[in-house]
């Protein structure tokens, strides 16, 4: 038990630390202006974006559990919805401020409610967040309510709220999936972008979501709770791993029947998105479709899977997925929307950067986006504000059962 | 009354001027150009494109499109990108928190954030320039000031300084003005007696990426002369006399 103190302690301290250090950075980038990233104005959207777009896909998995828990009564699930649904709340957060260090004026964030522009797809998406904030809230307390004092020896009351879970997951459920499809709307409704302009992308968003959210959980329940405890609910953590293995296979498919179709067309715009993502970006995107497919197979083949090897495949799935949502961006932004055709080839016509930097070129077609240091630092706070959470939340409360 | 663009590719002669002035009027920050203009075809300006004998060079000036169906305008979660009583599409800096979807949504290419201070830029270099007084349209909407702060998107206005309240010009655009091969003419599309109605009628016209449904308000008059609709209108003494007027 004192070791797993230690453990929260040290997470905790890891965890204040990226968040400082991201905060610091991010003052700094206030200060300094966003020329301290490596975004230009043929890349607007970068490490941030990316961030934004992998936390929501993450806030998913604790509400799934949750729902699955009680909708399905999997009785080996129920010593982990507490994890599940702090680290949905965490995550969901983490996305919140990601979107904020994207923002070139945070200060005039509250024209979003003030002067609302209700056909913006990124409206509804600040809406849509902010309901999932309190959907998550309220799986929260429902999830800690047993444990207080006062209805800790309540049968009566345990069974009760057992109930009002139930119920709650016809919210949370839908509210899990709703929130990325919200989400990838700001993409797929975007027709001057090939590689975004399509009605996969919100189903596939579904996909990854529950993919990188499961494998997140079970990392989560890897991580916190005593083998002996994860071993005698082995039985749930493999239906985590059974579901979020049929939603890798989900995701992988889906990648490739976008990417047929358009190798199939064989115009200029698509050969040369297809050059960019099989050549110009090839080891990301090979990447983003092995690492989840070897954790596939880990988690369909594994059986009886041990702690450590569970946990090492949800990693795949996390770094898989961080990768797929900045290939959603990578090869977006480099295939620039107007390109005319000019004696029977392609002409792109080149975009300002919007800063100088002598021996540079100020017009380009191309830009070589890679995070800067201090975007990397700024790009902490959010994994950092997990860590601190899951920490703090395991210290101040008993998110197993009690014999751990 | 919808404000409109047209530009007369016969004309251009790739000198940039428009884009000079556009950038010195509306104090753009380094590295920051609302208005660009380019050698069709080639990698180089003023560098002709072709084979086998068969050379040409052909300039395409691109600022902001002003498009009717504006993606920009449609994607801005704050309403600080507006469309104007005068179909034009502007920013509200007092709004704009930055996001830069309006950038990732419009095809153009022509919107552009400052990623750093301007005014702070301008002290460094000690390099003063740009229309000195703020813009308030409808005296609420700050649509232009000669230091836009960091962290907002900016882009051509159809010089909305010029704009007198009840929304006509009496200064055209700066590019207009400063165009020397005339190439550029701006007018009210509504008015079918408009001078820029009557070129969008009678020349062979074509705006950019239509296939995106953008609807822009910027017409491009074909280079290639034979294609002209009707090709004795570029022979009529008041066009070469008196170009660019508001009717």
């Amino acid at each position: 038990m004192k070791n797993l103190s230690g453990r929260k302690l040290a997470a905790l301290v890891i965890g204040a630390a990226m968040c400082a250090a991201g905060l610091a950075a991010w003052a700094y980038q206030l200060v300094a202006g966003m020329q301290v990233t490596a975004m230009r104005n043929s890349f607007t959207w970068g490490l941030y974006m990316g961030s934004f777009e992998f936390f929501i896909a993450m806030a998913s998995g604790g509400m799934l559990v949750f729902s699955i828990a009680y909708l399905w009564n999997v009785e080996q699930l129920k010593p982990f919805v507490k994890i599940a649904a702090i680290g949905s709340l965490a995550s969901v957060v983490a996305s919140g401020v990601a979107i904020f260090e994207d923002l070139g004026m945070p200060f005039h964030a509250l024209y979003m409610l003030l002067t609302p522009n209700v056909g913006s797809p990124l409206f509804w998406d600040v809406i849509i967040l902010t309901l999932y904030v309190i959907v998550c809230v309220a799986a929260v307390v429902l999830s800690l309510l047993p444990d207080t004092k006062k209805h800790r020896h309540d049968r009566g009351y345990r069974m009760n709220n057992e109930e009002n879970c139930r119920k709650f997951s016809y919210i949370a459920l839908p509210a899990a999936f709703l929130v990325n499809i919200v989400t990838s709307f700001m993409f797929a409704t975007q027709n001057t972008r090939e590689w975004w302009h399509s009605a996969l992308i919100p189903v596939n968003a579904c996909a990854e979501a529950a993919a990188v959210g499961l494998s997140f959980t079970i990392l989560l329940c890897a991580l916190m709770a005593k083998h002996d405890l994860f071993v005698e609910n082995s039985d749930g953590i493999r239906l985590l791993a059974r579901l979020a293995a049929a939603a890798i296979a989900a995701y992988i498919a889906m990648s490739f029947i976008e990417i047929i179709p358009l190798a199939w067309s064989n115009t200029p715009e698509s050969r040369h998105l297809l050059h960019l993502l099989f050549h110009t970006y090839g080891p990301l995107f090979w990447l983003e479709i092995l690492l989840p497919l070897i954790a596939m197979i880990l988690f369909l083949v594994g059986g009886g899977l041990g702690k450590e090897l569970v946990a090492a495949a949800s990693v795949l799935v996390i770094i898989g997925i961080f990768i797929q949502r900045m290939m959603l961006l990578l090869p977006a932004f480099n295939t620039i929307p107007l390109t005319l055709p000019v004696a029977g080839k392609l002409w792109t016509f080149p975009i300002a950067v919007g800063t100088f930097t002598e021996g540079q070129d100020v017009f380009v077609r191309f830009w070589n986006y890679a995070p800067t240091l201090p975007e990397w630092v700024v790009g902490i706070l959010p994994p950092g504000l997990i860590i601190f959470v899951m920490a703090g939340a395991g210290m101040l409360f008993q998110l197993l059962p009690d014999r751990e | 009354m919808r404000y409109c663009m047209v530009i007369d590719l016969d004309k251009c002669i790739g000198c940039q001027t428009c884009a000079v002035i556009c950038k010195m009027h509306h104090a753009q920050p380094q590295g920051t150009w609302w208005n660009r203009v380019f050698t069709q075809g080639s990698d180089y300006h003023q560098s002709a494109v072709g084979s086998d004998g068969a050379y040409k060079i052909e300039y395409l000036p691109v600022s902001c499109q002003m498009c009717d169906n504006a993606p920009c305008e449609r994607v801005c979660p704050t309403g600080a990108t507006y469309k104007n009583e005068e179909g034009m599409i502007l920013v509200d800096y007092n709004r704009c928190i930055g996001c830069r979807t309006c950038m990732a949504a419009c095809p153009y290419g022509v919107r552009q954030f400052n990623w750093k201070d301007p005014a702070k830029e301008k002290e460094e270099t000690g390099y003063a320039y740009g229309y000195p007084f703020d813009v308030k349209e409808k005296g609420k909407r700050l649509v232009y000031t000669q230091n836009r702060p960091a962290g907002v998107v900016e882009k051509c206005t159809f010089c909305v300084e010029c704009m007198n309240e009840d929304g006509t010009y009496d200064t055209l655009p700066a590019c207009i003005r400063a165009c020397p091969g005339k190439a550029r003419f701006f007018g009210d599309l509504d008015d079918p007696d408009s001078h820029v109605s009557h070129l969008i009628r009678t020349k062979q016209v074509f705006r950019l990426r239509e296939d995106y449904g953008t609807e822009p308000k910027v017409y491009y008059i074909s280079s290639n002369k034979s294609k002209n609709v009707d090709a004795g209108w570029a022979d009529q003494s008041w066009e070469n006399t008196t170009p660019n007027v508001i009717p």
